[in-house]
């Protein structure tokens, strides 16, 4: 994987009624999966419509390599765009489908017969090919929509929720069928998602958009261990988001702990925080314990093992203990 | 059903007083002269008593079908003669009756109460109908009784066979007609099925179907009334046959021109939001709302060639509307206007935009979209548009009358037939209209079936 940058924002602003998204400036560099997060409503289809040219340009810059994307109209842009529907052609079959976009470029019949060919095997989808798009399943519908908009080759791929609405199942393995397809193809992809597992599984980059802002962008392990501000981490589903004077941090500051980071010590050892467990949670691969420091300090969670944490129960005495260096500190005062 | 056996004594004992009783009115009402005592035919049935009461003292035949036929024997025996005219289609009414009362018997027996009912009330009806009704029409009633005695066993049966008694006798002019619509609504009514019973909705099918098929009454009359000769000599009368030609040739000239404009605005309409919207939406309907003749007037009024429009038109290009073939389009691209662009609006709206730009995402400009997505999908609906349009146009009388009176389209000419040799001579012609317009529509909606649709065909699920 090359730094090239595909998708280049630069202030790129756009109002509707009360809401306002951006100004969002985001590098994304060529052959990237870039993960989207945020809630709904914070305007993650917005920005994908704005970038797929459906809401005419906003101010501000988008390129996506030496193009400018703002004049051009939707079908000038090579951006490809999988909405929440999928929206696949109901009266022509998978194959018409993938087919589709092939029609606009001047490919000769076999050469658009190969393409179509070769991204029915990469979906795994061939045995579909003759079906009509009408009665595909949830789940092959997703993999025709992404077929069909990878088949022109487009410079990005937009991915608008591609797992919403499938079981559990339907979406592990479409996401390793993404996985495959995307180390295959190479596609820039920027993909957005409410779903803060799917930035792990699929996510090369990962950025955090809320109220219309992008507050944090990164790889995706340093966006999950260290989020940017408490609003990012309460979304990014971050458990121990107390005051730091909690963790030994500065009294007025917001910070956080992740649970993994704060491990069972024996009971009197030094560094260690003294604390009674008020509660036990079987989470079903591993169990949340909930212990609040003798100090009177705010009850922190912690996971352990379900062997490790057998012997105990709540109202059990333990000592607690933690790298200082895991402590996030933000700048966000805290006035408690 | 079960029915308590009585106790053998009175099992013995009922046989034999109603043979009694059978023998003993015989000889009784011999003696007062009702009846005549030695005639064949009652010693026959007296033997036949005699003969039935053995059977069924000795158990060689059902119990009740046997004391039935019994009594049945000894009321016809005694009075039959009085009800019927003679005593030849009494006899014939006793095995008629027999066979009734047989089946009947199983009906009670193996089927719900219901059935039973429905199957006695039947008979009361017919008897009703046919002896009191029609004063003695007994061939017909033995008739009837034999179909209520194969049809009794099943609702569905049972309604045609009510059918068909009630449309050649009640229904007498009309009676081949008002069969066809019975056996048209029966199936329709006994099908009718829901997820869960809806006794409303079938109600509500039932009677908007006996609506229905008193409306269609007039046309099924019109068509049934004719001859292939009576139609042959329309098809070979020139002023007719013109008469279609024209209409066939200008209708569709203005569903053309409909086409060509109506379907482009009933794009946008669907499309597009824009100041006025309903405002135009609503101009659409005027066509409807006016009277046709209102409608020829004022088209009249501005395109005649005495008005500053219409004369300006033949000045300028020699163009004559009113008076002449150009007229007759104008008025009906007039009235169809409407019943071209609401269908294709309709057929615009089913397709959903997200699709539309679906395709533009994957290179189709605007016009490709709509060509090679828009258009087929909407195609079905486009075509009914194309139909409705088309009929509408053929179909138009009065504005038509007001632009062109002469030469005269079908709908004139009917009228201008009627006018001169009346309702008789006219029949053939509007039956051959009628055939015509029917069998298109018929043959136009069975090509509209064939047009693909959003919604997938049934038979290509996995």
């Amino acid at each position: 994987m090359n730094d090239t940058p595909a998708l280049m924002l630069d202030c790129m602003l756009h109002r509707v009624g009360n809401f306002r998204l951006g100004p969002l400036s985001l590098v994304i560099p060529a052959h990237a999966w870039f993960m989207l997060l945020g809630p709904s409503g914070s305007g993650k289809t917005t920005f994908l419509r704005l970038l797929a040219g459906v809401i005419p340009a906003p101010s501000g810059a988008i390129r996506l390599g030496d193009r400018d994307l703002g004049p051009l109209p939707p079908e000038a842009r090579r951006v490809a765009y999988v909405s929440q529907h999928g929206d696949l052609f109901p009266h022509l079959t998978v194959a018409e489908n993938i087919a589709f976009g092939l029609h606009f470029k001047p490919l000769s019949r076999s050469a658009r017969a190969d393409q179509v060919h070769r991204l029915l095997h990469l979906f795994g989808i061939a045995h579909l090919a003759s079906r009509r798009a009408a009665n595909v399943s949830g789940g092959e519908g997703r993999r025709v929509a992404i077929a069909r908009a990878l088949a022109p080759e487009p410079a990005l791929l937009l991915l608008d929720e591609p797992f919403g609405m499938l079981d559990p199942n339907g979406r592990t393995e479409l996401q390793d069928c993404l996985a495959g397809v995307h180390r295959e193809l190479g596609t820039t992809t920027l993909h957005v998602t409410h779903d803060r597992e799917e930035a792990w599984t699929l996510g090369t980059r990962c950025g955090v958009l809320l109220d219309g802002q992008l507050v944090q962008e990164g790889t995706v392990e340093r966006v999950f261990r260290r989020p940017a501000s408490r609003a990012a981490a309460r979304f990014l589903g971050a458990l121990n988001i107390l005051p730091a004077s909690a963790f030994g941090g500065p009294a007025d500051r917001w910070g956080m702990l992740r649970p993994e980071h704060i491990s069972l010590a024996p009971i009197g050892k030094p560094g260690t925080v003294p604390a009674v467990i008020t509660a036990i949670r079987d989470r079903g691969n591993l169990v949340e314990i909930e212990a609040r420091p003798e100090s009177g300090a705010p009850a922190l969670r912690l996971h352990a093992d379900w062997q490790q944490a057998r012997p105990y129960q709540p109202g059990a005495r333990i000592a607690l203990h933690w790298n200082p260096e895991h402590v996030v500190v933000w700048e966000e005062p805290c006035h408690e | 059903m079960h029915r308590n056996p009585p106790s053998p004594l009175v099992r013995r004992l009922l046989p034999l007083l109603l043979f009694a009783s059978h023998t003993g009115l015989h000889i009784m009402l011999g003696l007062a002269g009702w009846i005549e005592p030695f005639e064949l035919f009652n010693l026959m049935l007296l033997t036949v008593g005699a003969v039935l009461c053995l059977l069924v003292l000795t158990e060689r035949a059902d119990y009740f079908m046997g004391m039935a036929a019994m009594f049945l024997i000894a009321a016809h025996a005694l009075i039959g003669h009085h009800l019927a005219p003679d005593a030849l289609t009494s006899g014939a009414i006793l095995v008629v009756n027999l066979l009734t009362v047989y089946a009947g018997y199983h009906i009670f027996e193996a089927l719900p109460l219901r059935y039973g009912l429905a199957f006695a009330v039947s008979y009361a009806l017919l008897f009703e109908l046919f002896i009191r009704r029609m004063s003695h029409a007994e061939p017909l009633f033995m008739l009837a009784l034999m179909g209520l005695a194969a049809t009794g066993r099943r609702f569905r049966m049972l309604a045609c066979f009510w059918a068909l008694v009630l449309a050649f006798t009640v229904c007498q002019p009309y009676a081949w007609e008002t069969a066809l619509l019975f056996l048209l609504i029966l199936p329709a009514v006994f099908s009718a099925r829901a997820s869960v019973r809806n006794p409303v909705a079938r109600a509500g099918l039932l009677a908007g179907l006996a609506f229905l098929s008193a409306l269609m009454l007039p046309v099924l009359v019109l068509i049934l009334a004719q001859t292939p000769q009576s139609i042959a000599a329309v098809l070979e009368a020139p002023d007719a046959r013109d008469a279609l030609l024209l209409t066939v040739g200008t209708a569709t000239l203005a569903t053309l021109i409909l086409a060509v404009f109506g379907i482009p605005l009933a794009y946008a309409l669907s499309r597009l939001s824009f100041q006025g919207k309903t405002l135009v939406l609503t101009l659409m309907d005027v066509p409807i709302v006016i009277p046709q003749s209102v409608a020829g007037i004022a088209l009249l009024m501005v395109f005649g060639r005495t008005q500053p429009l219409g004369s300006a038109l033949l000045n300028q290009f020699g163009l004559t509307l009113d008076g002449a073939l150009p007229g007759i389009v104008l008025a009906q691209v007039f009235v169809a206007l409407p019943f071209m662009i609401k269908p294709a609006l309709a057929a615009f709206d089913a397709v959903p935009p997200s699709l539309e730009l679906a395709a533009r995402h994957l290179g189709a400009n605007a016009w490709g979209a709509f060509g090679r997505l828009t258009l087929p999908l909407a195609a079905r609906g486009l075509f009914l548009a194309l139909v409705l349009a088309w009929a509408r146009a053929a179909g138009e009388f009065g504005a038509v009358y007001f632009m062109t009176a002469s030469p005269a389209v079908a709908p004139i000419a009917v009228f201008n037939r009627f006018e001169r040799v009346g309702l008789t001579e006219t029949a053939p012609l509007v039956a051959v209209i009628l055939l015509f317009s029917l069998v298109l529509f018929f043959v136009l909606q069975c090509v509209a079936r064939v047009i693909p649709t959003l919604h997938a065909p049934e038979g290509d699920l996995p």
